[in-house]
């Protein structure tokens, strides 16, 4: 059942007709289609501008009227801008009046003989002027949103891009866009990402393929986002860029976002060199409060058997003592031992004073493990035999042969042995044990049946003068230094030390150190080169660890690179503008300066403009370059293998001659 | 006059030894202790007129025991002597702030330490 606007409103119908029949046999008609019907008839010009300041749903007007007719109703409709759909009747149709009326906005011309016809003209005509209705508020909405969008993009604070997913190109740039890679819109609108990009990002990748991943994602609907390194005038911008699929119809258009991230980098550099100055700060007072207490401590146990020297040999040189009485000999026993402990203490004192300035010399050699623990119990004999105290030693035959400086080992062996047996009462028993630990260490391990230690002091041990009391009367003989001293010494030589006690149950001291010891070399460059095949290409290493040195020669001459070293950040700039290289590796911390400061004064010097830099570092983050140029960011340990595949990434493969 | 009589208290038994001789060469009763609870124990007993005093003892040390023994009306007249081996700057001041009467550093001087002694009983002597 055709219906006109909705089920209750009824249709709001202006007629223009002279005819007040004609009028009647219209509405009766309308009405027998089933329209409930609110009409108006007007017969003047003057009548139709009164009734057109109403809202109509139709109008239906006669072609020819005294004084009026229907194209003079269409122009009225045309010119004050209303949307009114508008059917035209006429007594004397015809080809021509149709045309002039339907180009004059009519959406029917009917015949008043076909009166059959009206219901579905009117139907047809309230349906195309809904549609039109419909089409106009779309087109409209459409026109804001575009305008809201075009706005937003403009005055984005952030650089925008618009991107064609399809094409893979840029469309459009705002301001910021332009500003930020310091070139116009125009220059903008021609390129892509990939121009505006370095070769590679940081972490190796290539740009193009990077992108083209990026933008598959964001094809498939995903919004990615992730860290990516633009370049503009040389400089590399880190960024935080998203891809935002618009997905509009027919164009995968994306809207992608950049995020500057200097500014955060540079701030979270500053923040972390102040919160590194704050820290070095507060060590170096910790260091002082403890150098200190060290020296307090120091002349407190120097005068303690100084007092007994001075004051028994004065007692004995002023004549205070029967010199053929037992006291006599008692008391110059006395200065005898407190003048050893005196001794003993200065030894260590002075071990303790070198380890800390580093210039302990540790000579390692194959030392034959049995016979040196042999030597420390035979030392040790006395004072077991004295308690009666059973020492047992045992020594795993894979580490009975060790490279290491035998006189250190016996040191370490022997404060851990006599510490035990100072421990252990009468009849107890104490054990040596060495055995193997992890895949390249060993472990000495001495365990007492002693007095064991509270688990509140275990910290305390291994820390300069701080003997832990064991009763009064049993108060031990001891420097206080012996287990602070052996820790310094195992740490020294890469290793470390430990205990499990528990009071009542006796303990357990050990220390792990390397099998094999290698030869710290001390000076700046000690390495000696392989000589340089002819046009080998040449990296420049720039590292102060010692063994990461070694490393690196070893891993980069075995394949057939010519390797030059700097130890330093002076070294290396001054090395770097003396020649040109192929490629650089780079430790980030170096002793005298930032590795962000080395990066930014090589990269600052014109020669060796584009030799690759490899950044080799402890920090897992390969944003630590913060925007340098660099090849590729490797993080320690160093893997050989990823070395080489990156020195092949930069154009620079192994050269080693192929085996024939 | 009765001998006066000394508690020296040292947890060294070597450095006990050698001023316990001293003490007793000059005349004096001496009684001594490793640490500060044998020491109360025999300051009750012995009811001494001087403490030599070492700092550094094991549990209660030195001058907390100096502390309690100037804090108790019975203990309060004791001389007490700090002879001690802590002689940097600032262990002198800390020593008198607990309620030592003297300070004196290790090494001792054998010579002088009697006499000194002899002063402050003469001294106390002279107030009661």
């Amino acid at each position: 059942m055709p219906r006109a606007t909705s089920e209750h409103a009824p249709l709001q119908l202006l007629v223009a007709e002279d005819s007040e029949d004609d009028f009647e046999i219209l509405l009766r008609e309308l009405r027998k289609g089933g329209y409930v019907v609110s009409a108006e008839r007007v017969k003047s010009t003057l009548e139709l501008d009164a009734a057109l300041v109403r809202p109509w749903d139709l109008l239906i007007s006669d072609w020819i009227m005294p004084g009026f007719g229907g194209l003079q109703v269409l122009e009225t409709i045309s010119t004050r801008g209303l949307d009114l759909a508008c059917i035209i009747v006429s007594g004397t149709p015809g080809e021509e009046p149709a045309v002039e009326a339907l180009r004059a906005g009519a959406l029917d011309f009917l015949s008043k003989d076909r009166p059959r016809r009206l219901v579905p003209a009117v139907q047809r005509a309230l349906r195309e002027a809904a549609d039109r209705r419909a089409r106009v508020r779309v087109e409209r909405e459409l026109r804001f949103s575009e305008r809201r969008f075009r706005t937003g993009f403009e005055l984005a604070p952030e650089p925008l891009l618009s991107y064609d997913l399809d094409l893979r190109a840029i469309v459009d740039g705002n301001a910021k866009a332009a500003a930020l890679f310091r070139c116009s819109r125009d220059d903008l609108r021609s390129s892509d990402l990939d121009a505006l990009s370095p070769t590679r990002q940081p972490d190796g990748r290539s740009s193009s393929d990077a992108a083209a991943h990026y933008i598959r994602r964001a094809l498939a609907g995903e919004s990615p986002v992730f860290l990516w390194t633009f370049q503009a005038g040389g400089e590399a911008i880190p960024t935080e860029t998203r891809i935002i699929n618009l997905a509009t119809v027919g164009h995968n258009l994306a809207q992608i976002n950049i995020i500057d991230l200097r500014e955060r980098l540079r701030a979270e550099e500053i923040r972390r060199r102040s919160a590194e100055l704050e820290m070095q700060n507060r060590r170096i007072q910790e260091a002082n409060r403890l150098k200190s207490e060290f020296l307090a401590n120091m002349s407190h146990e120097l005068r303690t058997p100084l007092n007994a020297i001075i004051g028994f040999a004065e007692l004995l040189h002023d004549g205070q003592v029967d010199p053929a009485s037992p006291t006599h000999k008692e008391f110059l026993g006395d200065i005898l031992s407190s003048g050893r402990h005196l001794l003993q203490l200065i030894n260590d004192i002075l071990d303790l004073a070198k380890v800390e300035a580093g210039k302990l010399e540790f000579r390692p050699e194959a030392v034959d493990v049995p016979r040196l623990v042999g030597e420390v119990v035979a030392i040790l004999r006395t004072t077991s035999a004295h308690k009666q105290i059973r020492i047992d030693t045992q020594v795993d035959p894979s580490v009975s042969l060790l490279t290491i400086d035998p006189a250190r080992l016996k040191q370490v062996a022997y404060n851990y042995l006599s510490n035990a047996l100072k421990f252990t009462p009468t009849g107890g028993s104490v054990a040596l044990r060495i055995k193997p630990h992890e895949a390249d260490q060993f472990k000495l391990e001495v365990e007492d049946t002693g007095i064991g230690i509270a688990e509140s002091d275990l910290g305390r041990l291994f820390v300069e003068f701080q003997q832990l009391e064991a009763g009064a009367a049993k108060r031990h003989q001891g420097t206080g230094l012996g287990l602070a001293l052996t820790r310094r010494l195992v740490e020294a030589q890469g290793g470390t030390v430990g205990v499990k006690s528990a009071v009542g149950e006796g303990s357990t001291f050990h220390a792990c150190l390397p099998r094999h010891a290698i030869t710290m070399p001390r000076a700046p460059t000690p390495i000696m080169f392989a000589p340089i095949r002819e046009g080998a290409r040449t990296v420049l290493i720039v590292e102060d660890d010692a063994r990461d040195q070694l490393q690196l020669v070893a891993a980069l001459e075995s394949a057939g690179y010519a390797v030059e070293l700097a130890a330093n950040g002076s070294e290396a700039i001054a090395r770097w503008r003396s020649r040109p290289y192929d490629v650089a590796t780079i430790d980030l911390l170096l002793p005298d300066m930032s590795g962000l400061e080395l990066l930014s004064a090589l990269r600052g010097e014109n020669t060796n403009r584009a030799t690759p830099i490899i950044v080799i570092t402890v920090v897992p983050d390969a944003r630590v370059v913060a925007g340098f140029t660099v090849h590729d960011v490797l993080h320690k340990p160093l893997d050989r293998d990823r070395l080489l595949a990156s020195l092949a990434r930069a154009g620079l493969p192994t050269q080693l001659p192929e085996p024939s | 006059m009765t001998a006066a009589r000394i508690l020296i208290v040292d947890d060294n038994a070597t450095n006990l030894k050698l001023v316990a001789y001293l003490m007793r060469n000059h005349g004096y009763t001496v009684e001594t202790a490793l640490d500060a609870e044998s020491a109360i124990d025999s300051i009750r007993i012995n009811r001494p007129d001087v403490i030599l005093m070492d700092i550094q003892l094991p549990g209660i040390d030195g001058l907390e025991l100096t502390r309690r023994l100037k804090a108790d009306g019975a203990t309060r007249d004791i001389v007490i002597v700090a002879v001690t081996a802590y002689a940097m700057k600032g262990d002198q001041a800390k020593a008198l702030a607990a309620g030592c009467d003297d300070y004196i550093t290790k090494p001792i001087d054998t010579r002088t330490l009697p006499e000194t002694i002899a002063r402050h009983l003469a001294k106390r002597e002279g107030l009661s």
